[in-house]
């Protein structure tokens, strides 16, 4: 029996919101298992090496990459345009670097292997969501892109004022907000080509 | 063609807002060093809602389209200021939503007719 990936743009679009969800639970999750975690002044990745919390976050950071990637796939998969094929196969790959995030811990060699996983990772689906932004506006959406546009400078200035733990946590919170927009455009329009 | 309900009350909304910044730049400035960029900030945000306002017109500088995404450029530079504490929040909250109303008039079907009409 042959699947039509096509028919599924909706079940993709799910995935990407699960993903979303999954980093939420696995965020709150770990600051009930260790309370010493403080809003501003630790990275979210301090979670993966702070006593009780650090299964939660490495396992969950894994499950969450990898629901990214499979977001990613599904997204070049339904896709007829160069944009959301372009930007499923960034997604894809930075997912799998977000997995990775959960075995280099920043514990290992300095953290030197953590940052460089997660910065790779952060940067290509960063430009996955501006690529599927870019796409959406030609496709003739307009508000999907205002609000990409919206976060993208909020970002970039959470990014460039605050320091880096502060930054990297409320850049994470606005990501976490246009990845789950990008999705829930994919469920509500079935998005996969020119039409709208 | 007559100017719509919501082209008016767009241009007044951003106008307002252009006016609340200048007000909030008018009590922030000090002869120090330390207010050049809260004022940069207020002063940006005037520029950029005036510009706005005057877009409500049928020979405005922009496609309705473009009008939106500006609006929502602009809403994106209130909130960051606002995130990184530029500026007072409570100005940025009330300048937030300002911009916010402009987008959601900019997009009613009678304001896009309007504004897309030339002379």
């Amino acid at each position: 029996m042959n699947t039509n990936v096509n028919n599924h743009s909706s079940a993709v679009g799910w995935i990407g919101i699960f993903a979303v969800v999954a980093l939420a639970v696995v965020w709150i999750g770990s600051y009930l298992e260790e309370t010493c975690w403080t809003w501003g002044v630790n990275t979210i990745s301090d979670f993966g090496v702070l006593g009780k919390s650090a299964d939660v976050f490495n396992y969950g950071i894994i499950v969450v990459g990898l629901l990214i990637s499979v977001y990613g796939v599904g997204k070049t998969a339904i896709s007829n345009n160069v944009g959301f094929s372009v930007a499923g196969n960034l997604i894809a790959i930075g997912g799998i670097f977000i997995a990775m995030m959960g075995l280099l811990t920043i514990d290992i060699k300095n953290g030197d292997y953590h940052k460089m996983v997660a910065m790779i990772g952060a940067i290509l689906i960063f430009a996955g969501l501006m690529a599927s932004a870019i796409q959406q506006y030609h496709c003739g959406f307009t508000i999907p892109v205002g609000v990409a546009i919206l976060l993208f400078i909020a970002m970039f200035f959470c990014a460039i004022a605050f320091g880096y733990a502060k930054g990297e946590v409320y850049c994470l919170l606005i990501a976490m907000i246009w990845a789950g927009m990008d999705a829930a455009l994919m469920i509500a329009s079935g998005l996969k080509g020119a039409e709208q | 063609m007559k100017m719509d309900n919501g082209s008016k009350l767009g241009m007044i909304l951003a106008g307002l807002g252009g006016c609340v910044a200048v007000g909030a730049f008018a009590f922030t400035y000090e002869s120090a060093l330390t207010t050049f960029v809260p004022i940069g900030a207020l002063l940006l945000l005037a520029v950029m809602f005036f510009a706005l306002a005057g877009a409500f017109n049928t020979t405005g500088q922009w496609t309705p389209r473009a009008l939106t995404l500006y609006a929502f450029i602009l809403a994106g530079v209130i909130m960051g200021v606002t995130l990184v504490e530029y500026i007072n929040v409570y100005i940025g909250i009330v300048e937030f939503i300002l911009a916010i109303l402009v987008i959601v008039i900019s997009n009613a079907p009678e304001t896009r007719r309007f504004v897309s009409q030339s002379e």
